[in-house]
């Protein structure tokens, strides 16, 4: 699309007060027509300009005043909350009264702005240009509090009934209670039926629950490969013109080393610059990554978003903070460890186009980039496998609610805002909004593109984080199954079973299999026929059944995960599985103490720290 | 809903065509023995006479199972495995008809096509064989598509697919297993050549695995419950010795006088003859390695199958492998396009397998030819006496007699309830005691075929000739005595 008069205009004065060359100039204008972006987005994209004086020059070219709004700081009584998105969206806000007159501060001085300041604020205005920058500090400045406190507590106070900030409310109380008792009755009046009942329960949700897996993964075996050819290609045939911004949140706390690698990843995205809205996300205690951010001489695209310390002190709480300075259509979660594939984002919006209108968020495949680093990161690398690879496309073909995995999680930014973004008292956070999604009547689609993360490769760190996830998965199961009949009413029979066996039994199964095991070796060992009574012999062999196929079946899904990425050097680890196994029912138990003891606490996982990582990030922080 | 209209008549009629040649078979003796000894173990295990931890080491397992089941839900003198045999059928005629129309088939060259796979000599073979011959027709077909998909895509699911097929393969005959153990040195070829270059061995154990955990964690089973781990392998053993001979009454010393490799060329050229339609339409697209491969594949591992059952003697007689000829030309096609370019020549080649069906049959199958002879020649048979002396039992309860060496008496009865077999107490007692105190006894001629392994007529030499004290002979035949015990009143 040609450039507007005034951009033209700005970029000769650029020139002609030698602050770009010409050369420049031609790039940034061929850039800006094909992207269809503004002159500025393109030049700062491009790191050719320092900030301020591109506005400077924004603001000499439309004859306007240039205020400095760090030293000259907005007018509070002027501001109001309720329009903190609409500032950092349109980044234009109110700034002073002069004359009798509201001054406008904005970074996108042009007749739209003209038209939308007059139906907000009137005819009687006059405008002033400022950084971008300063707007969005500005903004932080003025509702620190306020954003924060919403950050924490909107999706609590607006949709109470889907947020872990109460842990167990009273019905689940009463419910937990009068199981037990219900259990301690059967105990002391028949003690061997209540045990042969609940062995039988017990047995039958085994069952169920590798018989789930092994269809989902049969399922997702076939998704159509013939169809992410075609994504592909849309893909790459869409113009750069057409591309919506993509809003892109990093949050990041104390990786400062991480920095440079992970501006290096974004910086290879096959996507416009000028289109992405970059926020690095960072905690206001964290001094450290703030300097490194800051002083690290990062594109124009990128902007620091500082959340205000409260509590919790988790991600999501961050991400909510940083969601009201998205101006993005769709947005995305990276790590600060993450590389995703280039094609990733354009991916995504091929993807949305094709896909149901209700379709509100797409996730994307996770791999490991240190995957031969050790037993644990390869065990980790056929967990995701089949998580991603397999078991996402299978709940996606299944038409059930996807919990989302960590990162890479594309949603459209409207229908993420409707439900009141993530929820920052729960530690599994991205799982729980893919169930929340499901239960407002929208669908999580699944993109055939993957986005390589660094493997916890110390198995105490991986026991952290896993413990973490746990725990989260079990407030996502608190959460959801407060209102059993209402969520069986909003996913479907079959979305219902699909949460019980994937959400329900990973925690069960973590919790439930060293007893098992050790029912196992007793009888084996010891040939205790003190078992005997429990075990009639069909449950005897219903349960022999579950143990060895149940083995037989995990191992083999573990051992086809690898499959899809030719990573056949990794299927004889799928024989360790139990191993693995063994880790999970650890961090199993200590998710359970956490739920128990601290359950809004989130456990950070470091990041950096593999051998691979390691070789990674020194020559980029070499060259910085 | 059209095709479904069109698909239901052609396997209704396959299900009814084939249930009537059961009965034909049944009725004159002609069932297999492994099929009689299905029968009548799951008539039994149906009427809750066998122990579970029995029912769960059978083998083979799937055809047990389903029989037991299709037994235990059926009227009681349902003929449950010709049931299943001829579902079985039906089923394979309704995919094959099915996937003929989605390749671009028309219906009437479908149709044909479909009748002259479904009826090809060998699938019938297999169908009077009963359902182990059946399951073992229909993991062959899923093993065969399941091979073309893998050399097309790799991927997981294709995996899985071929890893699933050898699996049922195993549990449905003992050839089944053959066939899983034999495929291992070719799966490697079935693989799309990109993907096994890196780790050829780690393919092929993602595709046997699940066939050798399988048969481990069943051995573990049967080794828990019946108490030993390999049992399920004597049966086989048997069938092999007795093909063997039959082998040998009808070409005496073969070809080259090795037995093994006359056993693996009489299968290659039964596969041959009996599916001239693959090795035409495969020589037509030979260059197309993608097609051409997996159907090689899955001949070789037919014919190293039948070599490795002969020489290690461990899956029984190789005849059922003869059912991979149909086999082949369904799946050639639903996988090779140039069939659908000749439609001609592949209805003539289908009615020249048909043909070469019968003849390959006389080659591999020398002991329904035996047998055939046999029934001809007396016009009846020791299992057609046991049958009648089953029926004569029928409504009789406490029937003590040798089940397991005479399964055709329980399906001459109907049901295994109240017959007092080797598994019940009363037998054991009756042995350990030499003392028979049940209602009924019913024994062979220990100068039969059949008494000669009668375990009564071992306890009780002159049992059939005298009767037991207190018993009188209420019904007899050629081979076979009922007795009843008389009461004080001189009635029984």
């Amino acid at each position: 699309m040609p450039l507007s008069p005034s951009d033209r205009a700005l970029g000769d004065l650029l020139v002609g007060r030698r602050i770009i060359t010409l050369p420049q100039l031609d790039e940034a204008v061929g850039l800006a027509e094909q992207w269809n972006v503004r002159l500025g987005d393109a030049l700062l994209s491009r790191n050719w300009i320092d900030p301020r004086l591109y506005y400077e020059t924004y603001a000499q070219n439309f004859d306007l005043p240039f205020v400095d709004m760090i030293s000259e700081p907005p007018d509070s009584r002027l501001l109001l909350v309720s329009d903190a998105e609409v500032y950092a969206t349109r980044l234009t806000m109110p700034w002073r009264h002069s004359n009798g007159r509201l001054l406008i501060a904005t970074a996108e001085p042009g007749p739209v702005t003209v038209l939308f300041a007059r139906s907000l604020w009137g005819v009687d205005i006059e405008f002033v240009v400022v950084s971008k920058f300063d707007i969005v500090v500005a903004i932080q400045t003025a509702f620190a509090d306020a954003l924060s406190r919403q950050a924490v507590f909107e999706l609590a106070e607006f949709d109470s009934q889907m947020s872990a900030r109460t842990v167990f409310t009273t019905p689940q109380m009463i419910a937990a209670y009068l199981f037990l008792s219900a259990i301690l009755a059967g105990l002391a009046l028949a003690p061997l039926d209540t045990l042969i009942g609940l062995n039988v329960a017990i047995s039958i949700y085994y069952l169920g629950n590798f018989v789930f897996k092994g269809v989902l993964v049969s399922v997702g075996g076939r998704r159509s490969a013939d169809l992410d050819e075609i994504i592909a290609v849309e893909a790459r045939a869409l113009h750069a013109e057409n591309l919506p911004v993509f809003t892109v949140l990093v949050p990041m706390f104390r990786e400062a080393a991480m920095l440079p690698r992970l501006a290096e990843s974004l910086r290879n995205l096959d996507y416009p610059l000028g289109k992405l809205d970059i926020k690095i996300v960072l905690e206001a205690g964290d001094l450290e990554t703030i300097a490194a951010a800051r002083t690290l001489g990062l594109e124009g695209v990128f902007e620091i978003i500082i959340v205000p310390a409260s509590e919790p002190q988790t991600k999501p709480k961050a991400c909510n903070f940083a969601l009201r300075f998205a101006r993005g259509e769709y947005l995305v979660i990276y790590d600060a460890e993450d590389r995703p594939e280039p094609d990733q984002l354009r991916k995504v919006v091929a993807t949305f186009r094709r896909s149901p209108p209700n379709t509100a968020c797409l996730q994307c495949r996770l791999s490991y980039y240190n995957v031969n680093e050790n037993w644990l990161t390869r065990m980790f690398t056929l967990d995701y496998a089949l998580w991603f690879d397999q078991v996402l496309p299978g709940l996606e073909r299944m038409g059930m609610p996807i919990p989302l995995g960590g990162t890479s999680n594309h949603f459209r930014i409207d229908v993420l805002r409707e439900l009141h973004a993530w929820d920052p008292f729960n530690v599994t956070e991205d799982a729980d909004l893919g169930i929340r999604i499901g239960q407002k009547g929208y669908r999580v689609g699944v993109v055939d593109s993957t986005t390589f993360e660094e493997a916890s490769c110390h198995s105490r760190q991986w026991i952290r984080q896993r413990s973490r996830w746990i725990k989260g998965y079990m407030q996502t199961l608190l959460v959801h199954t407060r209102r059993p009949v209402h969520f069986l009413r909003t996913v479907g029979p079959l979305g219902f079973l699909g949460f019980v066996f994937f959400i329900g039994g990973t925690v069960l199964a973590g919790l439930l299999n060293p007893i098992f095991w050790l029912f196992y070796v007793i009888w084996l060992v010891a040939a205790a026929a003190s078992f005997d009574p429990i075990f009639p012999e069909p449950l005897l062999f219903l349960c022999l059944f579950n143990l060895l196929a149940g083995n037989g079946a995990f191992t083999y899904l573990i051992m086809l995960a690898p499959i899809r990425r030719g990573w056949l050097e990794l299927i004889p680890f799928s024989f360790t599985l139990f191993g693995y196994w063994v880790l999970i029912s650890i961090a199993a138990y200590r998710g359970l103490w956490q739920l128990i003891r601290d359950p809004h606490f989130w456990e950070k996982t470091e990041h950096g720290i593999s051998r691979h990582a390691a070789a990674q990030l020194s020559p980029v922080e070499g060259a910085t | 809903m059209n095709r479904a209209l069109t698909v239901t008549p052609i396997a209704l009629f396959a299900f009814v065509a084939i249930l009537t040649l059961s009965a034909v078979a049944v009725r004159n003796g002609l069932l297999a023995d492994d099929a009689l000894r299905l029968w009548a173990g799951a008539s039994t295990a149906a009427d809750g006479q066998v122990p579970i931890g029995r029912i769960v080491a059978a083998y083979p397992t799937l055809p047990f199972l389903t029989t037991t089941l299709v037994a235990w839900l059926a009227p009681a003198d349902t003929p449950a495995p010709a049931l299943v045999a001829a579902s079985l059928l039906a089923l394979i005629a309704a995919f094959c008809f099915l996937s003929f129309c989605r390749v671009g088939l028309p219906t009437a060259v479908a149709g044909i096509a479909t009748v002259l796979v479904a009826f090809h000599p060998a699938l019938l073979r297999a169908v009077v064989a009963g359902p182990s011959d059946m399951f073992l027709a229909a993991f062959l077909l899923m093993l065969c598509l399941a091979l073309y998909n893998l050399r097309a895509r790799s991927g997981t699911a294709e995996v899985m697919g071929v890893g699933l097929a050898l699996m049922g393969l195993a549990f449905s005959h003992p050839l089944g297993a053959a066939f899983a153990f034999a495929a291992v040195p070719f799966l490697a070829f079935a693989v799309r050549p990109a993907l096994v270059a890196s780790a050829p061995f780690n393919v092929v154990v993602a595709l046997v695995f699940p066939t050798f955990f399988a048969v481990a964690a069943f051995s573990y089973v049967s080794w828990i419950f019946p108490g030993d781990g390999w049992s399920f392998f004597a049966a086989p053993a048997e069938s092999l010795s007795i093909w063997t001979a039959a082998v040998e009454r009808v070409f005496g010393n073969g070809l080259s006088g090795f037995l093994t490799l006359d056993s693996s060329l009489a299968m290659g050229a039964a596969l041959a003859l009996g599916a001239p339609l693959a090795v035409v339409m495969l020589a037509l697209v030979y260059r197309r390695r993608q097609l051409v491969v997996p159907g090689l594949v899955f001949a070789a591992i037919a014919i190293a199958a039948t070599a490795l059952s002969v020489l290690s003697g461990f899956f029984g007689d190789p005849t059922a492998i003869v059912v991979a000829a149909p086999v082949l030309a369904a799946a050639v096609i639903i996988r090779v396009p140039v069939v659908r370019e000749r439609l001609g020549l592949t209805i003539a080649l289908l009615v020249l397998g048909w043909l070469g069906g019968l003849m390959g049959l006389t080659i591999v199958d020398p002991i329904t030819l035996s047998h055939f002879h046999l029934v001809a020649e007396r016009g009846g048979s020791g299992r057609l006496d046991a049958l009648a002396a089953g029926g004569a039992a029928t409504g009789r309860d406490g029937v003590l007699a040798d089940v397991d060496n005479a399964p055709a008496f329980v399906l001459g009865r109907g049901r295994a309830r109240g017959i007092l077999g080797p598994q019940s107490e009363p037998f054991a007692l009756a042995l350990l005691f030499a003392r028979i105190d049940t209602p009924f006894v019913a024994v062979p001629d220990p100068q039969s075929e059949i008494g000669v392994s009668d375990r009564l007529d071992k306890a009780f030499p002159s049992l059939f000739r005298n009767g037991a004290p207190g018993y009188r002979v209420i019904y007899q035949n050629n081979t076979w005595r009922v007795f009843a015990r008389l009461k004080a009143d001189g009635t029984f």
